[in-house]
Parts: structure tokens; C-alpha cells; sequence
């Protein structure tokens, strides 16, 4: 039987040690998998593993000890079930999330709704290198998103209904950067100051302080690997529906300037941070 | 506005401190006041708002010497809800 190892690590069969033997890594986004395809990953590595999954740092799984010759078999048999295969080499990876506002009392935006959506959209995408993006909810950033080449997290700029408020001050106690300040018994909010946390809309007793508008904050450019670094502020603040503009436009500027298998991050920083600044504002400034 | 009850809950950390709000709520009927300590920090950022959430009203809430708070609850008040 021929192999092309390119060829099968492209499509999410990792070579082991073990002559013979693949680690077949599968596609999830944002952390969750349904029940169906729960038990069918059990089922396939039941009969064609070695009686374990393997969780993967960034929320995915992997079937370990796939043998060559049942490589075909495991690629339908997951697929019938409703499983996809991973992916490895340059392309756009499987997409993280934390929880987000689905569920989270932190969360301002959905965060697993737009893992799902990006996954939909930009999964396996080729570009030079690995290409990891993550979804948070907020800007607690359970889910990374500096770590990765692009990540996306949720902020809220808050706005007052002044005659709801009970004036108890817990919002100019509890603002982290004190952008807060309590005025003849009402908070008056330094816009400079706000980072758009949203800890004052969330902590709000009496629903005084509610959500003015959600975006994101997008980070670009980070990644662990042998020279870690954490990823900078693209922009600081973004409507959701600009995501997928931001992401097309940072693909095709890894496209454009990137080096086979070179990090998204290294690229910004020999083109230059304003270069690539310049090219975001561009895409997400247009009218969608 | 004269409380019902007290509930102390300082010292207790987040789960227990919403659990033994709203064990205490439940005791009471609509409109009643309940009066409750709680400390700086996660308690006070979480359980007001939880309060918020299950539809009570938080009529005051002023921080004291020792900085700990005082809080009053109107179980059920139908003001300051989402409208």
C-alpha cells in the first residue's frame, strides 16, 4: 500500500513512532461535541484503537494507534456518524471557546455560537502555517484567545438607566481600572478610561448599568511554541458582525507576506504591526 | 422598610453564599424585606446580581467601616427588573 504522509497529515492522520500507526486527530469547534458523535468516536476507537482518546491542548481529541491499512474505514465510519476529520500543516485549526454568554454570568458574547460559526467558515483554510483561533466570552480570556494567532474576546460598553440606580457605589468599587466615579450619588463612567470589561453591567444590583453595545477585542499574532509570545491588540473594539471580515483580512495577509510554515506572529512583526493594523481597519471599517 | 430577617454571610464563600440567600428568601413572602451581611469581593459581586436574576429587588446595598456590606432584598419587588 502507498502513503503520502503529507498527504494524510494534512487530512488529520499524525504519524506516531509506532511504525505503521496514525493518530487521527478530530474536527471540533469550541469545545463541544454532541452525544452522537461522542459514541461514535467511542465505537471507532473501540474497534480500531487501543482503548483511549487523546485531549489535545486546544479542546480537540485524537484517536491514537490507528493502524495504516484501516485508515479509510475510520475516515468513513467516523463520518457516517457525523464526525470530521482534523486537521494538521498550514491551515486554520479547529476553533476554541470558552463557555460564553450561552451560559457564563461573565459572558458577553456567545462564544460557542461564533466558534461554531467561524469553524463553518474558515476551517482547514490554507494559509503557510498553523493557523489557531479562539473565541472568550469576555475579557477574562478563559479561552486563550492570546495565545493564538488571532483571538477574538467579548467586551461591552456600558450604558446607564440612571433611574434604576440605588446608588450604592459597587460599580465605582468594583471597576478594575476605576473608570467609575460616584457624582451626587450617581457613577459617571471616564469613556477614556473604560476598557470595556462590562464588570459594572454584570455586578450591577439593580440593573442600572446595562449593556450599551457588545463586540469583541481582537488579539493577533500569539503563540507558544519555542518563542511564546502573547498576542497584541489588533483592535480594541469591534461589532461581532466584523469577525469574519477580520479573519479573511488577516488570512490573506499571511497569504500575502507569510513563509512556509512560519507563525502568523512572526510574519506581523517582520511586515510590521502597523502594516497589518492598516489592513484590519481597512476590511472592518467597511460597511457590511 | 423594615427587614424580616438578617442573614450573615460573611464568612461564607461563593456557592454557599447565594444558597443560603435564597434558602432564607424562600422562608419569606412577597414583598418582604431581607437584611444581609456579606463581604468585599466575589460575594458581593455575584450575589446581588444572582438576587437581580431570580427577579428580587435590591433596594440598597451601602458598603460599612469595615468593608464588608449591607444589603436589603424585596423578595419578588417587581421594580428595577428589565422593562
Amino acid at each position: 500500500m502507498e502513503m503520502n504522509i503529507a498527504e494524510l497529515k494534512k487530512g488529520g492522520f499524525l504519524k506516531q513512532l509506532q511504525k505503521d500507526y496514525f493518530a487521527v486527530r478530530l474536527r471540533v469547534a469550541g469545545g463541544n461535541l454532541t452525544l452522537e458523535q461522542v459514541e461514535t468516536i467511542h465505537q471507532v476507537a473501540k474497534k480500531y484503537g487501543k482503548g483511549y482518546i487523546h485531549l489535545t491542548t486546544r479542546q480537540g481529541m485524537e484517536i491514537p494507534f490507528i493502524h495504516f491499512e484501516h485508515i479509510d474505514a475510520v475516515r468513513e465510519e467516523l463520518r457516517a456518524g457525523g464526525v470530521e476529520l482534523g486537521v494538521c500543516g498550514g491551515t486554520v485549526r479547529g476553533v476554541m471557546a470558552c463557555q460564553g454568554s450561552y451560559m457564563c454570568p461573565h459572558g458577553h458574547v456567545d462564544a460557542k455560537a461564533l466558534s461554531r460559526q467561524i469553524d463553518e467558515q474558515f476551517f482547514a483554510a490554507p494559509v503557510p502555517g498553523k493557523f489557531k483561533i479562539s473565541v472568550a466570552g469576555c475579557n477574562r480570556s478563559c479561552a486563550k484567545p492570546q495565545e493564538n494567532d488571532l483571538g477574538f474576546g467579548g467586551v461591552l460598553r456600558p450604558a446607564l438607566r440612571e433611574k434604576d440606580c440605588i446608588s450604592c457605589g459597587l460599580c465605582a468599587d468594583l471597576c478594575p481600572v476605576a473608570a467609575i466615579t460616584m457624582q451626587d450619588g450617581y457613577p459617571l463612567l471616564s469613556r477614556e478610561k473604560c476598557i470595556a470589561c462590562g464588570e459594572c453591567v454584570t455586578a450591577c444590583p439593580s440593573g442600572a448599568w446595562r449593556e450599551g453595545e457588545a463586540g469583541v477585542r481582537v488579539w493577533a499574532g500569539g503563540r507558544i511554541g519555542r518563542d511564546p509570545k502573547l498576542g497584541e491588540v489588533a483592535i480594541s473594539f469591534m461589532p461581532i458582525t466584523k469577525i469574519p471580515a477580520a479573519i479573511e483580512a488577516s488570512l490573506a495577509f499571511f497569504r500575502e507576506h507569510g513563509r512556509s510554515k512560519e507563525r502568523f506572529g512572526k510574519v506581523i512583526e517582520r511586515i510590521g504591526w502597523e502594516k497589518y493594523r492598516e489592513a484590519m481597519e481597512r476590511a472592518t471599517k467597511k460597511d457590511a | 422598610m423594615q427587614p424580616k430577617k438578617m442573614l450573615d454571610i460573611v464568612k461564607d464563600s461563593c456557592p454557599i453564599t447565594f444558597v443560603k440567600t435564597k434558602l432564607a428568601l424562600e422562608a419569606l413572602v412577597t414583598g418582604d424585606i431581607l437584611e444581609i451581611l456579606l463581604s468585599g469581593g466575589e460575594a458581593v459581586k455575584n450575589v446581588p446580581r444572582s438576587l437581580r436574576a431570580e427577579g428580587h429587588r435590591v433596594v440598597a446595598l451601602e458598603k460599612q467601616q469595615n468593608g464588608t456590606y449591607r444589603m436589603l432584598v424585596e423578595k419578588e419587588g417587581s421594580l428595577g427588573k428589565d422593562s
